[in-house]
C-alpha cells in the first residue's frame, strides 16, 4: 500500500545544510500498523509530510496506492487520512458542519457524506455534540472530531502523527480502540510516536528512527533478537549512547 | 472509496462549484465571530452618528459665531445711556458705510466681527447708579461704561472696564472704541472741512466687496468622503484575511486544509471570495449608516455635494468600493498567507494601512486630476475616481482604464497569494523567504500557468498604457515616426515582454505559444476569413451611430498623412507587426494559458474582451470595442482549431493590410465606383459576399481541423498538471 523509497529532506537554515530524512526506505501492508519510533527530531514527522505530499522530498519519493508523491500529488492525498496531534478545529463551526466540509474537499457526494457522518458519529460517540460549536468542546470531544475527520472520505491509508501527544488515559485508550478499528477495516496505518510502551502494543511492525536514518526495523520479536534488548526502551538508549549506531548526519534545529 | 467520490475536475475552480460552497463555509465561519460583527455593524453604527454630531456641533458653533458677534454693554447710569447712545447713533451711516451695507437700510449691525451689535444694560431707575465694574466681574456684561466727564456738546470721557483676561471682553472693548473712533473721525473731517485746508486728505478709498455667483468652499466635505469609505472598507477586510490564513495556520486547521486534494488557488480563491464578502458587507453598513447619518442630520449637501444624494453617486461609489475591496483583500492576502501567525500578519499590515492612507490623502489635494500616469497607479486611480464620482466630473474612458488595472492586479495578486498559501515554508517555517516569490520554477512545463498569465498582464497593461503615449508626443507632428514608435512598442511589449517571461518561468515557448506548424488548407481557411471579415467588422463599427463629424477632419488628416507614406511600410507597421506580436501574446500565450485553467469558450471570451480593451485604450473611442473582440472571438477560435498561431497571423495581417489598402487607394476604388466614403454603409451586395467567403472559410478550417490535437498540454504531460 505505501513503499518509501530512499526518501530524503534537507533543510537549509543559516546557510547551513541539515538531513532530517535521509535515504529512508520502508513498506506498509493493507490491514498492517508500521510504527515510526523515535526520539524527537528523529525526522518522524517530516516522513509523513513527505509521504501525504505536504512538503517536496529533495530526493527520493513515495509510493501510495500505486501513485508516486512527486507526480500526482492529489491522487496521493486524496487516499490518505491524517491525525494529527496539532491539528485544530474551526472553532465557529459545529462538528457537523466541519465534518461535512471535509468530505466536500474530498468531493465525497452529500448523500455518502451524510451516511459516512452517521456511521462515525456511532463509532465515534459524537452524537451529543454534533450540533455544538467547536469552541466549546472538551479535548477529548476535540479529539474524537479529529480522528471523525480523517476518516470522513474513508481512505485506504491513514497517517497518524503523534495520536496520542497530551491526551489522559481516556483519550489514549481511545486511540488505541481506533488504531484496532482501521486494522481492522484493512487500512494500512503509519504511527509516528516518540512513546515506546504504546508502539510495542498497537504496532504490528515498526521502523526505529535515529536522526533521519532507519537503524531497526521488523516486529517487536525480531527487533528484541537483532538488538539483543528486551524493551523498547533498553533498545532506544543503545542507540541513543552508541555513536557509531547513530551516525545519521547533523540534525539540530530541523523543526517538527 | 472511489464510488461515494465525484470525478474530480482538471479544469480549474471555475468548472465546479465547490469553490463557492468552500467560500460559503469560510464566510459562515467568520460571520459567527464576533469580532467580525463588531467592525462590520458595530464601527460602522457608531461612527457615522459620532461624525455627524461632530460636524453638527462644528456648524452650529460656526453658525452661532456669525450671529453672536453682540457686545453685553453694562452702563452706569440712564443718563450715561442716553449719551452714549447718542453718540453711536452719530456713528452708524458711517459704520453702515464702511461695513458695505446698502446706505438706504436702516441702520442695522450686520452682526460680524467687523460690525458687531451692542446690547445695553441700564438700571431701571434713573437715579441710580451702578457698579459697572461688578457686572463686568461676574461676566453679567462684556464690557462697563461708565460717562466719567462731559458736558451736552462734549468733549466726553468715558471709562470702559473689561475684564483683561478675556478674549471676550477685550473685543467688546476695541469694538466700542473702534466704533466711538468714528465719532471722532467724523469731527475731525468736519472740522477740516470748515478750515478748508490747500490739499486734500492723502488716501480715501471705498471698499467693493465682490460676491462670488457659485460660492467654492476652500474645503469641500465631498473629497474626504471616499476617503472615510474606503478606511473603513479596509477595517472590514483586515481582520477577516488575518483570520482565514495566518490565523488558520495559528489554529492548527491549515495543515488538515492542505492535505486535502484541492488546489492551493482554489482554497484561496474561496478565502478571497469571503474575504471580499465581508469587505463588501463592511462597505455597504458603511454607506448606509453614512447616508442615514447625512440624511438625518440634514448634511447631504455638505457631504455629497450640491445634488445631495442620488442613487447614481451611491450605486457608482459602491461599485468602486467593490472593485477597491477585491483589490485590497487580494494584496492583503499576499502579506497574511505569507505570515506564520495573527501577529506577524499585523506587523505586515500596518505599513500597509499607512501607505493605503497616502493616496486618500493625495486626492484632499487641490489640482489632482486624474491622468494616463494616475489612472494605473493602483488605489490612487480608485480615489481620485471615488472623488470624481462625487463631484459627478466622471470620464469614461479613466472609469475603464481604472477598472480594468484594478481587476488586473487583484488577479495578480491573488495570483502571488495563491503562490505563498500553504506551501510547505509557511506550514512549517522551513526556509520560506520573501525571495521564494521571485524564484524560477525548477522544472520546465509545457504552457504558462494562469497566475503566470495574470501577472504578466498586470505588468503589461500599465506598461502598454504609459508607453503608448509616448510615440504620439515624441514623434510630433511626423506620421512616419509614430508609426515606427508604435511598431516598436508593439514589439516589445506584445512580443518581446512575454517572451521573455515565459522564457524566465521555463515555459516550454514552441508549446506555450502555439507556434507549432498547421495544415496548409488551415493557412486557405485564415485567409479566406481574413479576406472576408472586414465588412462585417466595418459594419459592426457603423452600428454604433458613433458622431462620424467629430472625427471627420482628424480622419481626413490621417488618412492625408498616411497617404505620403509607401503603402508597403503602412502595411508593415500597421498589419504585419501587430499581427504578429498581438497573435503570439493574445492567442499563442494568453489563451493557452487561460485554456489551462477554464473551458475553452470562457478562455476564448476572455482573451477576446482583453484584446478588444486594449485596442479601446489604444485608441481611446469605445467603439472599437464590440468589432476588436469579435474578431478576437474568430482568432481564438482559429486558434483553437488549428493549435497554431500562425493561420492566426495570416488572417489578422489580411486583415488590416486589406482594410490598409483599401484607405491608400480609396479615390481609385471610387472612381472605379467599387469603393465608398468612411462614413457609407457597405452595400449589401458586399455584406452577403463576404459574408459567403467567412462561412466558407469556417467550414473549412471545421474540415481541416477535424484531426488536429486541440488539448492545450502535450500528452505525456497531461497528468503532472494538478
Amino acid at each position: 500500500m505505501i513503499t518509501v523509497d530512499q526518501l530524503t529532506r534537507h533543510f537549509q537554515s543559516g546557510g547551513k545544510t541539515l538531513v532530517a530524512v535521509d535515504r529512508l526506505s520502508f513498506s506498509v501492508r493493507a490491514g498492517e500498523v508500521y510504527g515510526l519510533l523515535g526520539p524527537n527530531g528523529a525526522g518522524k514527522t517530516t516522513t509523513l509530510r513527505m509521504i501525504l505530499g505536504l512538503l517536496q522530498p529533495t530526493s527520493g519519493d513515495a509510493i501510495v496506492d500505486g501513485h508516486a508523491v512527486t507526480c500526482f500529488p492529489d491522487e496521493v492525498k486524496r487516499r490518505i487520512g491524517l491525525v494529527s496531534a496539532s491539528a485544530g478545529l474551526y472553532q465557529w463551526l459545529t462538528p457537523r458542519e466541519m465534518l461535512l466540509f471535509f468530505a466536500d474537499l474530498y468531493s465525497v457526494t452529500p448523500a455518502a457524506a451524510e451516511q459516512r457522518l452517521q456511521s462515525l458519529t456511532e463509532l465515534l460517540d459524537l452524537k451529543v455534540f454534533l450540533d455544538q460549536r467547536c469552541s466549546t468542546l472538551s479535548t477529548g470531544q476535540k479529539q474524537r472530531v479529529t480522528l471523525a475527520r480523517a476518516l470522513m472520505h474513508d481512505p485506504p491509508i491513514m497517517l497518524l502523527d503523534e495520536p496520542t501527544r497530551g491526551l489522559d488515559i481516556v483519550g489514549t485508550h481511545m486511540i488505541f480502540e481506533y488504531i484496532g478499528h482501521l486494522r481492522s477495516q484493512g487500512k494500512a496505518v503509519v504511527v509516528s510516536t516518540h512513546r515506546l510502551d504504546e508502539a510495542s502494543q498497537i504496532c504490528d511492525r515498526m521502523g526505529l528512527l535515529h536522526k533521519g536514518t532507519l537503524k531497526y526495523e521488523g516486529t517487536f520479536a525480531e527487533l528484541q533478537q537483532a538488538t539483543g534488548c528486551l524493551s523498547l526502551f533498553e533498545m532506544f538508549l543503545k542507540l541513543l549512547n552508541h555513536p557509531s549506531l547513530g551516525a545519521g548526519r547533523q540534525l539540530e534545529g530541523v523543526p517538527e | 472509496m472511489n464510488d461515494t467520490s465525484r470525478g474530480a475536475s482538471d479544469l480549474g475552480p471555475l468548472s465546479s462549484m465547490r469553490w463557492l460552497r468552500m467560500a460559503q463555509k469560510e464566510l459562515r465561519e467568520i460571520l459567527r465571530d464576533r469580532r467580525t460583527i463588531m467592525t462590520l455593524i458595530g464601527m460602522p453604527l457608531l461612527i457615522y452618528p459620532l461624525l455627524g454630531i461632530t460636524f453638527q456641533k462644528l456648524l452650529v458653533s460656526q453658525a452661532a459665531q456669525k450671529t453672536k458677534y453682540e457686545y453685553r454693554v453694562a452702563v452706569a447710569s440712564q443718563h450715561d445711556s442716553q449719551v452714549l447712545n447718542v453718540l453711536l447713533r452719530q456713528c452708524e451711516p458711517e459704520q453702515a458705510r464702511r461695513a458695505s451695507r446698502p446706505p438706504e437700510a436702516e441702520h442695522l449691525p450686520l452682526g460680524t466681527a467687523d460690525d458687531p451689535d451692542f446690547g445695553f444694560i441700564v438700571p431701571d431707575d434713573p437715579k441710580t447708579i451702578v457698579n459697572v465694574e461688578d457686572l463686568v466681574r461676574d461676566r453679567t456684561a462684556d464690557i462697563g461704561v461708565r460717562l466719567k466727564s462731559g458736558s451736552e456738546k462734549g468733549p466726553w470721557q468715558f471709562e470702559f472696564s473689561y475684564r483683561a483676561n478675556s478674549t471676550l471682553s477685550s473685543d467688546a472693548k476695541r469694538a466700542l472704541e473702534d466704533r466711538l473712533q468714528l465719532f471722532n473721525e467724523l469731527a475731525i473731517s468736519a472740522f477740516l472741512q470748515e478750515l478748508n485746508p490747500p490739499g486734500a486728505i492723502p488716501i480715501s478709498f471705498v471698499t467693493m466687496p465682490v460676491t462670488m455667483a457659485e460660492a467654492a468652499p476652500a474645503f469641500s466635505m465631498a473629497t474626504l468622503v471616499p476617503l472615510i469609505l474606503i478606511l473603513m472598507t479596509v477595517t472590514g477586510t483586515v481582520y477577516p484575511a488575518i483570520d482565514l490564513t495566518a490565523g488558520e495556520r495559528e489554529r492548527g486547521t491549515l495543515e488538515a486544509l492542505i492535505s486535502a486534494p484541492i488546489p492551493r488557488h482554489e482554497l484561496l480563491f474561496a478565502k478571497f471570495l469571503a474575504v471580499l464578502s465581508v469587505a463588501l458587507l463592511t462597505a455597504l453598513a458603511n454607506l448606509i449608516s453614512m447616508v442615514v447619518t447625512a440624511y438625518s442630520n440634514g448634511m447631504e449637501q455638505l457631504l455629497f455635494g450640491a445634488d445631495g444624494i442620488s442613487l447614481r453617486t451611491l450605486t457608482l461609489m459602491f461599485g468602486l468600493l467593490i472593485v477597491f475591496s477585491g483589490f485590497f483583500a487580494s494584496v492583503i492576502l499576499i502579506l497574511t498567507s505569507f505570515a506564520r501567525s495573527f501577529k506577524e500578519a499585523q506587523a505586515y499590515l500596518i505599513p500597509v494601512m499607512l501607505v493605503a492612507l497616502a493616496p486618500g490623502v493625495l486626492c484632499l489635494l487641490p489640482g489632482i486630476e486624474m491622468t494616463g500616469w494616475l489612472s494605473v497607479m493602483p488605489l490612487v486611480n480608485i480615489v481620485i475616481l471615488a472623488r470624481d464620482v462625487f463631484d459627478g466630473r466622471i470620464h469614461g474612458i479613466w472609469i475603464l482604464v481604472t477598472l480594468l488595472s484594478t481587476v488586473l492586479y487583484s488577479a495578480a495578486a491573488l495570483a502571488v497569494a495563491a503562490r505563498i498559501f500553504g506551501t510547505d515554508a509557511v506550514l512549517y517555517g522551513s526556509e520560506g523567504s520573501w525571495s521564494d516569490l521571485f524564484r524560477r520554477p525548477a522544472k520546465s512545463q509545457p504552457i504558462a500557468t494562469l497566475s503566470q498569465a495574470l501577472a504578466s498582464l498586470a505588468i503589461l497593461f500599465p506598461a502598454f498604457l504609459i508607453l503608448s503615449g509616448l510615440p504620439r508626443r515624441m514623434a510630433g507632428e511626423s506620421i512616419g515616426l509614430w508609426m515606427a514608435g508604435n511598431a516598436v512598442i508593439t514589439i516589445v511589449l506584445f512580443a518581446l515582454l512575454p517572451l521573455s517571461l515565459a522564457q524566465w518561468s521555463c515555459v516550454d515557448i514552441r508549446n506555450g505559444f502555439r507556434l507549432r506548424f498547421a495544415p496548409i488548407l488551415c493557412f486557405i481557411a485564415a485567409a479566406l476569413l481574413g479576406l472576408s471579415l472586414w465588412p462585417i467588422v466595418i459594419e459592426l463599427s457603423r452600428m454604433q451611430a458613433i458622431p462620424v463629424e467629430r472625427y471627420k477632419e482628424l480622419i481626413e488628416r490621417l488618412t492625408a498623412s498616411l497617404a505620403a507614406i509607401p503603402l508597403p511600410l503602412t502595411v508593415l507597421a500597421l498589419a504585419l507587426v501587430p499581427a504578429v506580436c498581438e497573435e503570439l501574446f493574445f492567442r499563442g500565450y494568453l489563451l493557452t494559458a487561460f485554456r489551462g485553467g477554464m473551458s475553452t469558450p470562457i478562455a476564448i471570451a476572455l482573451s477576446s474582451c482583453l484584446f478588444g480593451l486594449f485596442h479601446v485604450i489604444a485608441t481611446l473611442s469605445f467603439e472599437r470595442f464590440l468589432p476588436t473582440t469579435i474578431l478576437g472571438v474568430v482568432l481564438g477560435f482559429v486558434c483553437y482549431r488549428t493549435g497554431s498561431v500562425w493561420p492566426g497571423i495570416v488572417l489578422h495581417c489580411l486583415h488590416n493590410g486589406l482594410i490598409l489598402s483599401m484607405q491608400a487607394y480609396q479615390k481609385e476604388l471610387i472612381s472605379w465606383g467599387i469603393g465608398n466614403k468612411p462614413e457609407d454603409h457597405v452595400p449589401v451586395a458586399w455584406l452577403a459576399s463576404s459574408g459567403t467567403v467567412a462561412v466558407l472559410g469556417l467550414l473549412l478550417l471545421l474540415a481541416a481541423t477535424k484531426r488536429t490535437e486541440r488539448a492545450v498540454l502535450p500528452p505525456q504531460a497531461g497528468g503532472t498538471r494538478g
